[in-house]
């Protein structure tokens, strides 16, 4: 039978060079058998001695790396700042990409509503995790190997400048995003009262927006005016509560599950303004799939975003 | 952290790197690896056997011990000793050590005055 001791100087040298193993297995049978003798002449049981010596030295991966001079981490410190911020770039850039991408082939292919905000959404996520599992595989290998290290013109290259520094100088939600919010949501309230009495299209007047349902209008007012009274309460208090992310996504919802509904019956836009144009008139669905994305995708962004800020601020 | 880690913490900070020098010193005489523990122990440098051996075997490839297996006891035994280079090496952190306690004792002297 293998003793304790045995199958722990295995463990250890499992991990270790070839060529190193016969020397430090006998270091680590030294070591433990002087700890052992130590135990046994102070009076205890051989067996237990052994056990308690071996659980002294610790997790064998441990001991290894300690005999080897290798890091005991994934990524170190010296690359992970770079990790960080190249994954959140990417991940913030690519999956968007692709999620619109696969929304419209699922939308050219005439597929129902569901399975385009499905494809979309699957997309999103398969992206987010590749590139993060490749990100972070290809920077594991670059800590092993030291190639960061030893190439001056990458070291350099990822090196942190003050160039690299955010242009402002606030930690949380921006003036810039206070003004921005209340201006892009006035012009959207004015645009859509504007267009249910104002619009004239080939000399006749008419909506875009189902006159059949003006309530729909009626609800996407105040919803963006209740948006704009969050973002101003924000504004004062300088950043976002977790109760302020709440009531943003009690808006998004308000906004969002109406439209989806009305679109999903066709009855979103009026009938006479569609009937003007043959393409719109042809891809009824398409155009309505669309208006939810942009629906969807304008409102998840900021609720997103002031989860992110809200979390932020919290720490 | 926990307040009562606060010191450990910073003790072991602080004394990070001693066992380095305490080992050279030490082997002056050869020594092997339990041997060491227990000296190093005795003059108040707490250290674990799962530190201790690794630490002599990177001393070793730096080239401040060398080392030879002594089979004439009943098992046999790696004894290490501290080479020229390891000499050199010691004295300049010895004198490091100095200058950092007289960089304490002048510092500690200039805020009080």
């Amino acid at each position: 039978m293998t003793s304790l001791t045995d199958r722990y100087v295995a463990a250890t040298l499992r991990e270790l060079p070839r060529e190193r193993r016969e020397e430090i297995g006998n270091e680590v049978r030294e070591s433990i058998a002087d700890q052992v003798e130590a135990r046994v002449a102070a009076g205890d049981d051989e067996s237990a001695a052994e056990f308690t010596v071996i659980s002294e030295m610790g997790d064998p991966m441990r001991l290894a790396a300690s005999y080897a001079g290798r890091q005991l981490v994934l990524i170190g410190t010296s690359v992970y700042p770079t990790w960080r911020r190249l994954l959140i770039v990417l991940v913030s850039v690519v999956t968007p990409i692709v999620a619109i991408v696969a929304g419209a082939g699922a939308v050219i292919d005439q597929q129902s509503l569901g399975s385009v905000i499905g494809a979309a959404v699957g997309a999103a996520l398969m992206t987010a995790i590749q590139v993060a599992f490749w990100l972070t595989l290809v920077f594991a290998i670059l800590e092993r190997t030291g190639a960061l290290a030893k190439d001056p013109a990458t070291r350099d290259s990822l090196k942190w400048t003050p160039k690299d520094l955010p242009a402002g100088t606030s930690t949380t939600q921006g003036r810039g995003d206070l003004i921005g919010e209340v201006v892009s949501s006035t012009i959207l309230i004015g645009l859509l009262v504007y267009q249910t009495r104002w619009l004239s299209i080939n000399g006749q007047q008419m909506s875009i927006s189902n006159p059949d349902a003006d309530w729909w209008v009626l609800l996407m007012v105040l919803t963006l005016g209740a948006s704009i009274l969050l973002a101003l309460s924000i504004g004062v208090r300088g950043r976002v509560s977790l109760q302020q992310a709440l009531v943003n996504l009690g808006l998004a919802l308000i906004a969002i599950v109406p439209t989806v509904y009305l679109a999903s019956a066709d009855q979103l836009l009026n009938p006479t303004f569609v009937s003007q144009f043959a393409w719109v008139s042809e891809n009824a669905q398409t155009v309505n799939v669309l208006i939810c994305l942009g629906f969807i995708l304008g409102w998840g962004i900021d609720v997103a975003e002031k989860f992110v800020k809200a979390y932020r601020a919290k720490r | 952290m926990p307040p009562e880690d606060v010191l450990p913490t910073h003790l072991q900070e602080l004394r990070r790197g001693s066992v380095v020098l305490a080992s050279l010193i030490a082997l002056e005489n050869p020594g092997y690896g339990y041997g060491l523990l227990q000296t190093l122990s005795d003059y108040g440098f707490a250290v674990d056997a799962n530190t201790l051996y690794p630490l002599l075997r990177r001393l070793e490839d730096q080239g401040l011990l060398t080392s030879e297996w002594d089979t004439s006891e009943s098992r046999p035994r790696k004894f290490y000793r501290t080479s020229r280079q390891g000499r050199v090496i010691r004295e300049a952190l010895i004198a490091d050590f100095h200058s950092l306690g007289q960089s304490f004792e002048s510092l500690q002297k200039g805020v009080q005055s």
